[in-house]
């Protein structure tokens, strides 16, 4: 028994270790506006230095924020809505810059240094989730994470993702209440 | 053992399975790696079943190799062999795997290293400066454009800035121009863009540049379409600085150029970013076929020495089993190959040699038989016997040779002559007068040896036989002596029947005419003489009647002495007998107690009942008046088993013989009783010695001393039924 607690106590420490330098939701805030419930979600996302090299050579990467709106039940957790905001991050050689695309509405950022694409992504503005008539009478969380979208990924960088940690820059989810 | 095998099978055909599932999952994983889309969704179940596949196959050729070696170490039969041919098949097979292994590794390398030229690459390179240069040139264009553009609409008036904006924009061709005041708020603007109601903004910093480079402009793209962004500031006398921001479009054909030297770089860089990642991979996959190879080549080696090995275990579990004798258990092999036709002939070997000692085991069962037999033969024989080789060494010999040469021959057996103790003198005495060697070729006369045993002279009558030999060194001699005393006994014994069958018939026939004259004689004178005078015929009358009749009794037990004995011989159980006899005497004497005790538990004998009735009752006879003349006394008589012969002795409790009779006494008429005839002990023997056996009778005594005799005790030797078969031949 002594060893055991030994051992939780040693995950204990070194659990703080292991998340610095790691993707994290910081803060998110629920805004209900016009019918929609509206999200603001303030992160502090980690692009390593291999993702910096991988949109350097010519990949474009795909981000996104994914969000879910769940009842967690102590036998299962009930899925009521998935939405995601997602991002293409690539770079031009000619204009030297960063683009950050939203592939829905094509909409483009460009930027010279990618602290400016990590400062744009770190933050997500009144972003809509669902219409309020939509969400049931019970009590749900929101859930929310930043993640690398690495389907899209060619086969050996998906390896590399699965294997290497410079290419774990997912964040843990976080549940925030929806009151 | 078998199970075993079986297992051992399916686990090798289950491992070549596994090979077989993991070769394919390994060239799916190189198709994955060559970019093929079909499989490359399954890359990672494909990889893990790799993974496993190697993993199980290196954990069972482990296995198999500490299993080897452990074999090894412990000797067991075939794992030399199996060692050596798995290190050579590996020899063998390595090396070309290895050398194959080192060339695919280096082309491997050396097509990647190739597969961009330096100079396709410095051209890719060349062509971005170039774009970029076109950009830059164009771009500078653009500034001195807007330069151009501050300096004519510096004097300004806001009421005509507008109007002014749109000509200029125009003459300029520019996309948009707008004016904005020192704090960064748009004045005006004009575009080309009808639709546009707000200008495209510049970044805050963009502003502070133009502060302090007095002009900054920047390339952006947009979609497939590049422009650039042009900043200046506007010096109006009397006024603080505004900004003028000017937007041009790239033409499309310098867009579309630009655009495909971005993209052509981007897949350069791509492929140049992924090349040591395929590098890798094909190196990973590569490496993995190579293991892979290594392990089935290592299990194959194991299967392969497995096999080569087998049929040599077999034989050498099948040899282990005739080592201990055991030829029921033929060693099976279902090969068609040449260790199957060893394995035939080991087997037809094998049934060969057990056939022949079968035959062996038989011919040895007939010979100790019939040394058996031979041995029982001279044991029971009444003459002496010893057998040499051909150096004198002492062979065989019977208890009557070691009781005449009254020393212990089971010192002798085996030892050269000269070696011999000195306490074995009479043996070797006895053998250095028959002179051996000058009977080696034929059977010798009969030689008269004369030996001094305990200050007596004991003289002895031999014959030598030589044994029949292929070689001198085989063969070896014959010996048969008796005691020239008892030969000599036997031919008085031999004198006096024949005296008693002379006397029978000569004295018989008169004795009749005798009897029959004194009776006519008594017939013719009774009632003629006077009282006194008869009475003195009648007296002489009755004398010569009982004379005559004892004369014929003593001349009739004289003929029953002398005349062969020819009975009929059948199986008598002797205790049966002598119980039969031991019931006639017993409780019929006052003082005398008799004792039974039949210990043998083979009595069976072949001989004739009446006979041997006949001499226990005068044995027993013998005992009682012997027991009577010392007025009481016990009489035992008990049976024993001693090898093959029965012993019967009759001991009483009597008054003993005479110490210096010794054999006399079954001579005839030597007698120690007033009234006997001298003749009964003598019969008694003849009959013993009709039924191949023999009696002593000796005094026995209370002290080793024999100082004080305390009665006599009658034993009988008699061959049990085989032997007395084995006798019955003999004497034929």
């Amino acid at each position: 028994m002594q060893k055991v607690k030994q051992l939780f106590f040693l995950i204990w420490l070194i659990l703080p270790i292991i998340s610095f330098g790691k993707t994290a939701i910081i803060n998110v805030s629920l805004l209900k506006k016009s019918d929609t419930l509206y999200a603001n979600v303030f992160s502090d996302i980690q692009l390593t230095k291999a993702i910096d090299e991988s949109i350097k050579n010519g990949f474009t990467l795909e981000f996104s924020y994914e969000f879910n709106i769940v009842k967690p039940q102590w036998y299962k957790i009930r899925s009521f809505a998935n939405i995601s905001k997602n991002y293409l991050l690539s770079y031009q050689h000619i204009t030297s810059e960063y683009r950050l695309v939203n592939p829905v509405t094509f909409e483009a950022k460009t930027f010279k240094k990618m602290d400016a694409v990590i400062d744009s992504l770190n933050t997500l503005q009144q972003f809509p989730l669902i219409p309020i008539a939509q969400l049931p009478d019970e009590k749900v969380v929101l859930k929310v994470r930043f993640r690398l979208n690495s389907q899209n990924l060619p086969i050996l960088l998906r390896l590399e993702n699965m294997i290497d940690s410079d290419w774990d820059i997912d964040s843990d989810w976080v549940i925030w209440p929806i009151s | 053992m078998a199970n075993f095998l079986n297992k051992n099978k399916i686990l090798f055909y289950l491992s070549y399975l596994v090979a077989f599932i993991t070769l394919i999952a390994l060239f799916l994983l190189s198709k994955a790696t060559e970019g093929s889309q079909k499989f490359e969704q399954f890359y990672q179940p494909l990889l893990i079943v790799t993974l496993v596949g190697i993993a199980f196959l290196f954990i069972i050729v482990v296995s198999y190799l500490l299993q080897t070696i452990n074999h090894y170490r412990q000797k067991k039969p075939g794992a030399s062999l199996s060692v050596t041919i798995l290190i050579r098949t590996l020899l063998l097979s390595f090396i070309p795997l290895l050398f194959i292994s080192f060339f695919a590794f280096k082309f491997l390398k050396y097509e990647f290293q190739s597969s961009f030229d330096k100079g396709i690459n410095d051209a890719l390179n060349n062509s971005l400066v170039l774009s970029k240069k076109a950009l830059d040139v164009r771009a500078l264009k653009a500034l001195e454009d807007s330069y151009a553009i501050a300096k004519i609409i510096a004097p300004f008036e806001f009421f005509t800035l507008q109007t002014d904006l749109e000509k200029i924009r125009k003459q300029y061709d520019a996309f948009e121009l707008t004016v904005f005041d020192e704090k960064g708020f748009i004045q005006s603007f004009a575009t080309k863009n009808n639709q546009s109601i707000i200008p495209d903004i510049p970044e805050h910093s963009d502003f502070t540049r133009v502060d302090n480079e007095n002009g900054v402009f920047i390339v952006e793209s947009n979609q497939n379409s590049f422009q650039i962004r042009s900043l200046v500031s506007v010096k109006k006398l009397g006024a603080p600085n505004y900004y003028l921001q000017s937007l041009f479009y790239i033409p499309d054909t310098i867009s579309e150029l630009t655009t495909q030297v971005n993209k052509t770089i981007s897949e350069r860089d791509k492929f140049n970013y992924l090349m040591p990642k395929v590098n890798s991979s094909f190196i990973f996959v590569l490496l993995l076929v190579s293991l892979l190879a290594s392990l089935l080549l290592i299990l194959s080696s194991i299967g392969f020495a497995s096999n080569m090995v087998q049929p040599i275990r077999d034989l050498l579990r099948g040899t282990k089993h005739v080592s201990e004798g055991d030829f029921s258990k033929p060693v099976i092999s279902k090969r068609a190959d040449d260790f199957g036709t060893l394995i035939n002939s080991f087997n037809q070997m094998t049934q060969s040699l057990k056939t022949a000692t079968e035959e062996a085991e038989t011919n040895k069962n007939r010979v100790e038989s019939e040394r058996a037999y031979l041995a029982t033969v001279i044991k029971h024989m009444t003459a002496a016997v010893v057998t040499l080789d051909y150096e004198y060494k002492l062979l065989t010999y019977n208890e009557r040779a070691e009781q005449l040469l009254d020393c212990p021959l089971d010192e002798v057996v085996y030892l050269p002559l000269d070696t011999i103790h000195y306490t074995l003198e009479n043996y070797k005495n006895f053998i250095n007068q028959l002179n051996i060697g000058e009977h080696t070729d034929d059977i010798s006369p009969e030689l008269n040896i004369e030996i001094d045993q305990s200050g007596e002279t004991k003289q002895f009558l031999a014959r030598i036989t030589p044994l029949p030999s292929t070689d001198e060194l085989h063969g070896g001699y014959v010996i048969i002596f008796d005691e020239m005393g008892q030969y000599l006994q036997q031919q008085k014994q031999a004198a006096w029947e024949e005296v008693a069958r002379r006397l029978a018939h000569e004295i018989k026939n008169p004795l009749t005419p005798i009897l029959l004259a004194a009776e006519r004689l008594n017939y013719k004178l009774s009632g003629h003489l006077e009282e006194k005078e008869q009475q003195v015929l009648t007296r002489s009358i009755d004398v010569i009647s009982k004379q005559v009749k004892s004369l014929k009794n003593m001349v009739d037990d004289f003929s029953h002495y002398a005349k062969p004995i020819n009975a009929k011989k059948s199986n008598v159980s002797i205790n049966t007998l002598l119980k039969d006899i031991f019931d006639l005497y017993k409780g019929h004497f006052e003082n005398i107690t008799f004792s039974l005790v039949l210990d043998a538990k083979h009595d069976e004998i072949k001989g004739n009942t009446n006979l041997l009735r006949q001499v226990f009752h005068n044995l027993i006879k013998n005992a009682i008046e012997a027991c009577e003349e010392k007025v009481s006394g016990n009489i035992t008589i008990q049976t024993n088993n001693e090898d093959n012969v029965l012993t019967i002795c009759i001991d009483d409790t009597g008054i003993g013989l005479p110490v210096d009779n010794g054999d006399d006494i079954f001579s005839p008429y030597i007698t120690t009783k007033e009234k006997g005839t001298g003749l009964g002990l003598a019969i008694v023997k003849k009959i013993i010695v009709e039924h191949h056996g023999s009696i002593h009778l000796d005094n026995r005594y209370s002290d080793e001393e024999k100082q004080t005799i305390i009665g006599t005790r009658a034993a009988i030797y008699l061959p049990l039924q085989h032997e007395s078969i084995a006798a019955e031949m003999n004497s034929e």
